[in-house]
């Protein structure tokens, strides 16, 4: 019977996986590859063209300005002088003043020449921004991003590259996070857990909790525990340590139930073994295999979790 | 070192993957989906996985798999009853001769069965039989020693050969 069964059971999987469309998957999945890429250069690309024009804004504007300055100081020179239409146009609207003016002072032409010789950089460069090498138009942003809100003023909510810190920790990647917690392990300090993956496996009772999966993002790292013996789908558990616990703050419980657990309600054996206190009942996890760390070195990887070990 | 690129990648996992995902989830479309989402993900860590020896490749593809299954459920926290799971794929009887000794219904009932087992015994038995894995393979994958998961595909048989007893399928 029980090797009837075993057959059995094979065909029921062989039957089961010639339905499978593995080779529509495939092309599914190099179509969605395909389609990120596209984005991503996309993205690259509207983006510098997008910085172009916020150059060439500002540029304008402040071209304009000095400008509309100029014109008053030639006003107040000459006091009698009747005002131009063109520079009620230019003042007003904030439109674009007249290629020929011939009522400029010549010390105002020689000023304005370095903001005209930048909009004809920026025009130049923004007139062929599909040909421009993609890895370079961010950084061309950035610098006319800075440079324009000292400028003038009008960027102000354009990011620059000094940010505050919230700012910037909110912007770290899922690898920089991780990178940032095992530096802080390799420097000893409290904030180092990343490494803490897969080093626990479930005792043989096959109850238990299993540390599954470390994922890094925005909101911060969250481990994820799977309860071994849990039939129901809901029953998967992650320890959510926010990106501020980065700087200093401990884990929390979230608004879903997804539970942190206390230091008390967790302690460590000198032979690795984690006990825990979960739902009620007593958990225990011996080391996964392979596992070598020390007492010191577990220490180090979770100082939120272990208690004093014995 | 092992050469590999996407496409020997695919095509000597995307079977365990895919099993991988639908023992978790027991739906064929999200298993699918999970599916697709791990090899976004190895097209996107190319390089990495390059490097790999086919153990820790497999054991990273189990783990991204796994975690995609459970962020999913996490998210979208439906549970799909074993009676809804449509496309039994038993349909030839006569594909071994062994097979004959169960007729399609029954066949179909123990397909039915084998996603209504609880979760360790699914998992277990669909690492063995649909993604043809060997017990020490699926050991080192889940974490577990040899032992266990022999004695989870213990239990996992012993609930199935109750059914083709006549027996209740949940013990």
């Amino acid at each position: 019977m029980a090797d009837r069964f075993e057959e059995l059971m094979k065909s029921i999987a062989e039957e089961a996986d010639a339905k499978v469309e593995y080779a529509a998957m495939r092309e599914a999945v190099l179509q969605k590859a395909a389609a990120a890429r596209r984005r991503q250069v996309r993205f690259v690309r509207y983006g510098a063209m997008a910085a172009t024009l916020v150059i060439l804004a500002g540029v304008g504007t402040l071209f304009l300005k000095q400008k509309g300055g100029m014109n008053a100081t030639a006003r107040d020179a000459e006091q009698a002088a009747p005002q131009a239409m063109e520079y009620s146009f230019a003042d007003s609207a904030d439109g674009i003043a007249p290629a020929g003016d011939p009522e400029m002072p010549e010390a105002g032409n020689a000023s304005v020449a370095v903001p005209e010789e930048a909009e004809e950089d920026a025009v130049t460069s923004g007139a062929l921004p599909e040909s421009a090498p993609v890895s370079e138009s961010p950084e061309e942003s950035d610098e006319s991003f800075e440079a324009t809100s000292g400028a003038n003023g009008l960027l102000e909510a354009v990011p620059s590259a000094t940010g505050t810190p919230d700012a910037e920790a909110i912007a770290f990647s899922p690898e920089e996070l991780c990178a940032l917690c095992l530096t802080a392990r390799a420097d000893g300090a409290d904030g180092a857990l990343a490494s803490f993956e897969f080093l626990y496996a479930p005792v043989e009772t096959a109850e238990g909790y299993r540390l599954v999966d470390i994922v890094a993002d925005c909101s911060g790292v969250t481990y994820t525990y799977n309860r071994v013996a849990a039939e129901a789908s809901d029953d998967a558990y992650a320890l959510i340590l926010p990106a501020v616990s980065l700087y200093g703050a401990r884990a929390e419980t979230d608004a879903d139930g997804v539970y942190a657990p206390a230091d008390a309600l967790v302690s460590a054996s000198a032979e690795g073994s984690l006990t825990w206190i979960l739902g009620g009942g007593e958990v225990k996890l011996e080391p996964y295999a392979g596992c070598t760390l020390s007492e010191a070195e577990l220490r180090a990887l979770c100082p939120l979790r272990l208690m004093e070990i014995e | 070192m092992p050469a590999r690129d996407f496409e020997s990648i695919y095509a000597d996992y995307s079977r365990m993957v895919y099993w991988a995902a639908y023992g978790v989830l027991k739906n064929e479309s999200d298993a699918m989906d999970v599916s697709q989402n791990v090899f976004l993900r190895v097209i996107k860590h190319q390089k990495k996985l390059e490097a790999m020896e086919d153990l820790q490749l497999k054991s990273w593809l189990y783990r991204v798999t796994v975690n995609l299954c459970l962020d999913g459920k996490r998210k979208h926290k439906r549970e799909v009853l074993a009676d809804e799971l449509p496309e039994t794929p038993i349909s030839d009887m006569h594909a071994l001769p062994e097979a004959a000794v169960l007729d399609a219904e029954a066949r179909q009932t123990l397909y039915a069965a084998i996603t209504a087992l609880p979760d360790i015994y699914r998992e277990t038995v669909m690492l063995h039989f649909f993604s043809e894995l060997r017990y020490e393979e699926i050991a080192q994958l889940m974490g577990v020693s040899e032992g266990t998961v022999k004695s989870r595909m213990a239990r996992a048989k012993e609930r199935l050969f109750a059914l083709l007893k006549g027996g209740e399928q949940h013990g």
